[in-house]
């Protein structure tokens, strides 16, 4: 404030706030289940970013993933199944000093969400969504989402999924206005980190799809992925996640992908059998929609009286004295 | 002879002195029609305006097609405005039409098929057809004068077009404004004043439209001066203090500015769009957003999400939209966030008829949303009410921490009337959003004991750091997983309603406080109701009325006041069955919304009476029925009401 | 030898010439030779005149020969007809030299309109060129863009500059300022609104009545509306005392007469001298004092914040020495116009006081003078001080400086600002290149050759600009700055009418031959006497180690009938050139210029590095990544825990933990979270080996590896190593 940078303010809470200043009761979700991983992965990021736990807001819509807010000791909105994005929007139009984030699964993104997933691309309003992708309906017990993988096996698909999944990834990077878009998976934590950083720190509407481990209904889903490296494609850049050689023992596939070129993003992202994990695209240029029709005019009452009687005079109606009415000759 | 008489600016060129006494009347009802494109609706605006700067109380109804550009010279495409002046304030759209000027002859026939004009009725009617190219429309003309005639309306052939192209070489543009002319000259009103409001209107299209208008509006008053034997004049009333002219959703837009909400999220749908048009135009300058949402229900959330942030926010829609956004008003409700939902009802149900009026939303306003979400309700009753609403309900939805419904409709949306301007209050606009930091023993939904009521912590005060949710939750907003929470939630929420409820005063009765029958209505019918009233408590009738603001919950003293008359009837325009119809009795009787909740809340026997054709209740229609429901009282063998 | 043998020798030894012989440059009306052919600016295109730009968002200083540049960029097309656009647009740019040369008040817009009425009515035009004239001014004076004052070279001209660029540079300063202190103010209101709200009368029957639509006051029953309203807690308002503090700063806000919408604030910023600015300086620190204070009061409140056992006592405390650098750039900055021809000891002091400090002062020192031979009585060399005095600033290390001359003041105009713009002090020293009426050649020429020839090098020093000193500095203005005298060709004709192209150094002496004072140290030779023993001045100096015995300095001028003549120079003016010199040596080794004679230095130093590194053979070149090859999981975990630990001992590859609970949820004690939230073994023995290999089976990750049993006797070990083999 006041062009004031902080170091120099008084502000006396010296102390620093830890991982634990941002835990919140216990998480509810089976042993074994990614959101651990994305929960513990956030309250990183916040400790890491220090960010004040009172202007930092979760929201989230329905679905396992969506009871994330209540195990951050922040501000939260568990919402309505798919409405997250639009509660999101309507907060950071107005309060830009909070950061939002949301959490969303792939039947509340991609299902029941899609509208305000694909208008909130457009808007690219400064927050950053986490899509947690365990490609079911995990809280209504075993649904076949979105993207649950063709033929697999669900209470509403008994004889296997009948259609080919939804791609998430392809579909964000179709809509125009995109500006970050990025893949991670839950089992390796040091690149979601990394992921989630520069998530963070973009200013737009950053999305990332998270493939998330559901021990309970899909055990195996990602079984392959995890212990054959070569189906894992690490996207390095020096303007995207930094060389990583400690990891490439692990995963070896490593290529070089600069995330300004969307073409090769879409490519890479169209690839249903490696996942790219990394930033697949990033702009820096595209306008937020809170920027653009912010006014930086202070609201006050004189302001609006000067309006409503600038207003009130294009309707007024001043009473012309007849001077004598039409009657008589 | 005075000098508004000699015409325009002196330029009278000395024609036959006026034949015809000036006839002085107490209200008059003029209808200006056209094909859809023919300027009849701006002529029609003009001379609202014109008559307001006279003094007159003025009520504009539109007339509008179903389709957009309906075919020429068909009966149904009739497009124009109804404009009621009188010498006191004026509160609908009146009865028949005492005087009618239509651009042909086909749309005139829709509107005397409609009903809509007085037996004996002036009609002024473009008479350029009676020798048309087409032999047809010829004859279809002098087939409609010899009717007319025939069934003794007063008609006047004019030859506008003809008069016009002494003028102008298109006169398709400047028609109207020959007929605005004629108008100046049959009520007595000064021409300098259309002058001024053509001056403005059409000041974007440079000096040469707005001097061919002018020249134009005189020539008109100059021929009706010559040619026209009928001449009125209705006196202005006589306090006047300074008014503004706006239909009910510009006056939707201007109550937003004065209460210093800052986020307006809306969705396109008829007739509430033109309230967000304007507000687009506008908002800015006090410091406001109007978001246009991918959906309805994207609106909704959107206006959740900054209410829940920040200022309280408002949504305007209309039924569809209102019931797309059931969910997320339940949301509301649960979460305790404030928020104005403004409905500008139309005819339902489904699309039903968008550009119609109907009261049709009542109870879907009052019990929408699924379990049990109560909500404050309020109607607006008249234009004026459409500014104040959004006043009044933008602080009871943050001091009760609950959305509130306002309902308005299709008529007061397009109505215009000349309403006292209104002086701004300071207190109106929202306060900042509190941002300090929260006691360590106070809770999120710290509720009030007695009355439910608690502070909200917005995100940004410090430990204040909760997280809201939809499901059953407890004081600290924690998710309730043993039965009494979601008991003492359900308790608390409705507790609050009950407090509100005990600072309603009980409204007042129209007429006697006690009689034969009482007429209960609620929203736009309040003026054609006391209208009727009035007409028969003129004629001895024993008959009051009763107008409802606060519908959800209801004020206190109203089961004193029905039980106080023998009979108690409501005026809705929305559908209730006819007993006198066979298969209706008793036990299957659909009532119109408001009887529902009047028998349901005071156990008194009370009928209803409705007319749901999508236009604007009659007072006339209403005399009738509540004459009936009185001769019915009197006659020995009535029903046990 | 006698004077008449050598009277070159003779006079440059003695700067005594035979009597009545006016062989000085003034008296034969003589012009340094390379400047001859600049001496009729009429026909020349340069930076002046200058345009100074008030509309906000263009740049503040333009001149009018890149305005026209731009202007013909956009009208000019190829082909003949452009060459007629470009020519009547450069006649009326011309016309508007002239107009300046003799009015200081003229506005662009104005100035060309004139010219252009002047070019139209000269009559050798033809009525059709006349026309086309017309056509080309007309499109020309739409593309002319923003309009401003036109100032021509000279001191006015240089002062009117930098005061320009130092307002603007204010009012945005000022107006940013009032903005940030306006959004303040608005917050603290809205604190205070929101505790009067909660107030028993915020929450009263006639608060609610107003704050109520007036159409539906009569539906509502304020008493009771009031009455059931929650008495807010005592404690959810404000602290009285807080209260007290917030109003008390809010007054300050709205109290303060430093910044306004306009950015003029009521207090007058600009003075002429140190000692003036440093008074005014110390009159308004208290309300400067105060308004820091409300600043950081309102900084802490509106964050919730303030707590007193910290920042009562700071407060209370808060006094000038308070001050830091955020406030020193909030505030406004000062503008101090020294007459530096007039600076007297006190001034001088006030001068460095002001220049250590890091208040904002920016300091203009301009003087016409350049040079001017110490007298008797005066303070020290005024050459040494006037010209030192920027490189002196530069030492104190946290001031800003530009030292230019009027003529380069476009070509550092960027510099002027950023020293404007910067926190802290700044100094700006200017010169005119020499004082009015001692010079037959035009004042800009006299100030473009003071910087041409190294009298006063025009140069920018930036504080801030990277660690090594030599990117401090910046030359870049002053022409072939690598060299120590700039070198021009000189072609004319030799006695023999053959055309001779030569490369002639301007050196400092050139630009003194200029000015009448210093004629006395000059004396014409006609060409009879020139003998061996003269040598071109740049020679004669070369350097230290240069042989100057029996050896006569001379330089080449022109007289009015273009005749070459040779200038002897005495000995006495030689002093201030090699003193030129050797400052003008310094400032390049400041710079990092790498001027020759450290070009020698570097190559001998490489010479010497390659012949020793021979010796050592080669250096491996950075390690090679090895590429893995791809495994199984177990194998890719172990592969992974890289070999540096023994098998048998337990252990959890904790950084690739995913946070999953598996493991930390079968037993809490034995395996933990470390504060990063990812799984490491705490105690063994809160465990057993069977609950250690079941954790290792249901990690995903296959991270954990159980190692061999701890405790010998737990039951049915064997098995359980068996099942913990692929894990080890």
């Amino acid at each position: 404030m006041l062009g004031f940078p902080n170091q120099c303010s008084l502000v006396a809470n010296g102390e620093r706030y830890a991982v634990a200043d941002y835990e919140s009761g216990v998480p509810r979700w089976c042993s074994g289940c990614g959101d651990h991983g994305i929960l513990g992965a956030f309250q990183r990021l916040c400790r890491d970013e220090q960010l004040p736990p009172e202007k930092t807001v979760f929201v989230s819509g329905i679905g396992c993933s969506s009871r994330f807010p209540h195990y951050m000791r922040t501000y939260g909105f568990h919402g309505l199944h798919g409405r997250a994005l639009p509660v999101a929007e309507g907060i950071k139009l107005r309060r830009p000093d909070l950061h939002v984030f949301v959490n969303t699964g792939d039947g509340d993104c991609c299902s029941i969400g899609t509208a305000h997933w694909i208008h909130a691309i457009r808007y690219n309003m400064d927050m950053t969504v986490v899509m947690h992708d365990n490609q079911i309906y995990g809280l209504t017990k075993m649904q076949m989402s979105p993207t649950t993988p063709k033929g697999l096996k669900s209470n509403t698909s008994p004889r296997g999924a009948y259609l080919d999944a939804l791609n998430p990834l392809t579909t964000t990077l179709g809509v125009s206005n995109v500006s970050f878009v990025a893949q991670a998976v839950d089992w390796i934590p040091s690149l979601f980190q990394e992921i989630l950083s520069q998530a963070f720190h973009h200013k737009g509407f950053s999305f990332i799809r998270v493939l998330q481990r559901c021990p309970n209904y899909l055990p195996t889903l990602f079984d392959s992925m995890m212990h054959e490296p070569s189906r894992t494609l690490i996207l390095w850049h020096e303007q995207g996640l930094a060389r990583d050689p400690e990891l490439a023992r692990v995963y070896d596939r490593q290529i070089e992908h600069d995330p300004s070129d969307i073409a090769r993003a879409r490519e890479l992202a169209s690839d249903l059998e490696v996942a790219p994990v990394g930033i697949l695209y990033r702009n820096e240029q595209v306008p937020c929609y809170e920027d653009v029709r912010r006014s930086d005019q202070l609201q006050t009452p004189e302001m609006i009286e000067a309006a409503l009687n600038e207003e009130f005079d294009n309707f007024t109606v001043e009473p012309v004295r007849q001077a004598e009415t039409a009657e008589g000759e | 002879m005075t000098a508004s008489e000699l015409g325009p600016s002196g330029s009278a060129d000395g024609g036959s002195p006026l034949r015809a006494p000036i006839e002085t009347v107490e209200a008059h009802i003029v209808e200006v029609i056209s094909d859809s494109g023919e300027g009849a609706q701006k002529c029609a605006q003009a001379f609202a305006t014109v008559s307001a700067k006279t003094g007159n109380g003025v009520w504009t109804v539109e007339i509008i097609p179903a389709e957009i550009q309906p075919p020429a010279r068909s009966i149904a495409g009739a497009s124009g405005n109804r404009i009621r002046i009188g010498s006191h304030d004026v509160t609908n759209g009146g009865d028949a039409a005492d005087l009618i000027l239509a651009f042909n002859d086909q749309v005139l026939l829709g509107r005397v098929r409609a009903g809509e004009l007085r037996p004996g009725c002036i009609v002024l009617l473009e008479s350029k057809w009676k020798d048309d190219s087409d032999p047809d429309v010829a004859k279809q003309y002098n087939d409609a004068i010899e009717y007319l005639t025939r069934e003794g309306y007063r008609v006047y052939e004019i030859p506008i077009e003809a008069e016009c192209l002494k003028y102008v070489a298109n006169p398709k543009r400047g028609r109207n404004m020959f007929a605005l002319g004629i108008l100046n000259s049959v009520y007595g009103q000064d021409t300098e004043l259309s002058c001024d409001h053509i001056r403005y209107t059409f000041a974007k299209k440079g000096d040469d439209v707005v001097d061919g208008n002018i020249e134009l509006l005189e020539a008109g008053y100059r021929w009706a001066r010559d040619n026209l034997d009928i001449r009125f004049c209705v006196p202005p009333s006589s306090t006047r203090e300074r008014q503004i002219v706006v239909n009910g959703n510009t006056a939707l837009g201007l109550g937003i500015m004065a209460s210093g909400m800052e986020v307006c999220s809306m969705y396109p749908i008829t007739p509430a769009t033109s309230a967000s048009h304007y507000l687009s135009d506008v908002f800015r300058k006090a410091g406001g957003t109007v978001h246009q949402a991918e959906d309805e229900i994207a609106a909704c959330c959107f206006a959740i999400g900054a209410s829940y942030a920040g200022k309280c926010a408002v949504t305007i829609t209309s039924g569809p939209g209102y019931s797309l956004k059931q969910e997320a008003l339940g949301l509301a409700v649960m979460a305790e966030i404030p928020l104005v939902v403004v409905n500008v009802q139309r005819g339902g149900p489904s699309t039903g008829q968008p550009t119609k009026v109907e009261q049709g939303d009542l109870l879907t306003a009052v019990f929408g949303s699924h379990g049990d979400a109560p909500k404050i309700v309020m109607a607006a009753a008249s234009i004026e009410d459409c500014f104040y609403a959004m006043i009044t309900a933008r602080k009871l939805a943050e001091l009760y921490r609950t959305p509130v419904i306002v309902l308005t409709d299709a008529n007061l949306a397009t109505a215009q009337q000349p309403i006292p301007r209104p002086e701004f209050r300071a207190e109106w606009a929202a306060p900042p959003f509190d941002q300090s930091p929260v006691g360590d023993d106070s809770a999120p939904y710290d509720w009030d004991p007695k009355t439910g009521l608690s502070d909200r912590f917005l995100p940004g005060r410090p430990s204040g750091m909760h997280t809201l949710t939809g499901l059953a939750h407890d004081r600290h907003s924690r998710v309730a997983y043993d039965p009494e929470i979601n008991h003492e939630g359900l308790r608390r929420r409705s507790l609050k309603l009950a407090t509100f409820q005990k600072a309603l005063q009980t409204p007042r009765v129209h007429g006697d406080r006690e009689g034969d029958l009482l007429v209960v209505g609620w929203g736009s019918t309040k003026g054609a109701i006391e209208e009727a009233v009035d007409r028969l408590r003129s004629e001895g009738c024993s008959v009051s009325s009763l107008h409802l603001k606060f519908l959800q919950p209801m004020a206190s003293g109203l089961g004193e006041i029905l039980r106080r008359f023998t009979r108690v009837m409501t005026v809705e325009i929305s559908w209730c069955d006819d007993l006198q119809e066979e298969m209706i009795d008793e036990d299957n009787r659909r009532y119109s919304n408001l009887a529902w909740l009047l028998r349901g809340r005071y156990l008194v026997d009370v009928d209803c009476w409705s007319e749901v054709k999508g236009q604007p209740i009659k007072p006339g229609s209403i005399a009738r029925a509540v004459r009936a429901r009185l001769d019915d009282l009197h006659s020995p063998n009535s029903r046990v009401g | 030898m006698t004077a008449e043998a050598h009277p070159a020798l003779a006079f440059h030894l003695t700067g005594t010439r035979p009597d009545g012989d006016a062989s000085d440059p003034a008296s034969l009306a003589l012009c340094p030779a390379l400047l001859r052919n600049f001496l009729d600016l009429r026909e020349l295109r340069y930076d002046y005149p200058l345009v100074l730009v008030d509309t906000e968002g263009e740049a503040a200083i333009d001149s009018l020969c890149e305005i026209v540049n731009r202007v013909l960029r956009s009208i000019a097309p190829r082909g003949l007809d452009g060459e007629r656009v470009r020519r009547n647009v450069l006649a009326v740019e011309s016309a508007i030299r002239d107009l300046v040369s003799t009015r200081q008040d003229l506005l662009l817009s104005a100035a060309f309109d004139e010219a252009a009425d002047r070019q139209l009515a000269r009559p050798d035009r033809s009525a059709e060129d006349r026309e086309l004239l017309l056509k080309d001014i007309v499109r020309a004076r739409r593309e002319l863009g923003a309009d401003g004052r036109l100032v021509g070279c000279g001191a006015e001209a240089t002062r009117a500059v930098v005061e320009h660029i130092f307002r603007r540079v204010e009012r945005q300063r000022s107006r940013a300022a009032f903005l940030q202190i306006e959004r303040a103010i608005h917050r603290l209101r809205g604190l205070l609104r929101c505790d009067d709200l909660r107030s028993r009368d915020g929450r009263g029957p006639t608060a609610l009545r107003n704050a109520v639509g007036t159409s539906f006051e009569s539906e509502l029953d304020f008493d009771k509306l009031a009455e059931y309203l929650p008495s807010t807690k005592a404690e959810s308002r404000l602290p009285r005392e807080r209260r007290r503090r917030i109003e008390s700063a809010l007054a300050v806000l709205e109290g303060q007469r430093f910044f306004s919408p306009d950015g003029e604030g009521a207090y007058d910023f600009e003075c002429t001298s140190c000692r003036e600015a440093l008074d005014r300086h110390d009159q308004r620190l208290p309300a400067m004092v105060d308004l820091a204070r409300a600043i950081r009061v309102a900084e802490l409140e509106l964050d919730n914040a303030y707590c007193a056992e910290i920042h009562d006592p700071y407060l209370a405390s808060f006094d000038r020495s308070s001050l830091n650098s955020q406030d020193a750039s909030l505030f406004p900055a000062y503008l101090v116009d020294v007459d530096g021809d007039g600076i007297g000891p006190e001034e001088k002091a006030a001068l460095i006081g002001a220049l250590s400090s890091n208040l904002p002062f920016k300091i203009l020192v301009h003087t016409n003078d350049v040079f001017r031979e110490p007298r008797i009585g005066d303070d020290g060399d005024f050459g040494a001080w006037n010209l030192g005095l920027a490189r002196m600033a530069s030492g104190l290390g946290s001031a800003f400086v530009v030292q230019t001359t009027s003529s380069h003041v476009y070509a550092v105009r960027d510099g002027i600002a950023e020293g404007m713009t910067r926190r802290g002090p700044a100094l700006f020293r200017t010169a005119a290149g020499a004082a009015p009426g001692h010079s037959s050649i035009s004042p800009y020429l006299v100030s473009a050759s003071a910087t041409e020839s190294r009298a006063f090098p025009t140069f920018i020093y930036d504080p801030a600009a990277g660690e090594e000193l030599s990117g401090h500095f910046e030359l870049d203005a002053n022409p072939q700055p690598e060299r120590v005298w700039p070198v021009s060709e000189l072609s004319y004709e030799d006695c023999d009418r053959q055309r001779v192209v030569d490369d002639l150094e301007f050196t400092v002496v050139d630009y003194l031959a200029a000015d009448s004072r210093y004629a006395r140290h000059f004396m014409a030779l006609p060409a009879g006497d020139w003998d061996a023993s003269m040598v071109p001045l740049a020679e004669y100096l070369g350097g230290e180690d240069a042989d100057t015995t029996g050896r006569v300095p001379y330089i080449w001028m022109v007289d009015r009938n273009e005749v070459l003549q040779r200038v002897v120079v005495a000995r006495g003016l030689l002093e201030a050139a090699k003193r030129c010199e050797r400052d003008w040596r310094s400032l390049q080794e400041l710079a990092g210029v790498r001027t020759d004679r450290v070009r020698r230095l570097i190559e001998e130093a490489q010479r010497e590095w390659e012949k020793q590194s021979m010796g050592q053979g080669e250096i491996a070149p950075n390690g090679a990544d090895e590429s893995p090859t791809s495994l199984d999981s177990a194998a890719v975990a172990a592969k992974a825990a890289g070999n540096d630990r023994s098998p048998d001992e337990p252990f959890i590859e904790t950084v690739r933990c995913s946070t999953c609970d598996e493991c930390v949820n079968r037993n809490n004690k034995m395996f933990r979270y470390n504060q990063n939230k990812q799984a490491y073994i705490e105690d063994l023995n809160a465990g057993t080996y069977r609950q250690m290999v079941e954790a290792a089976e249901a990690c995903k990750l296959a991270l954990i590896h159980p190692g061999k049993p701890w405790n010998p006797d737990e039951p049915d070990l064997d098995e359980l190593m068996r099942r913990a083999a692929p894990f080890i």
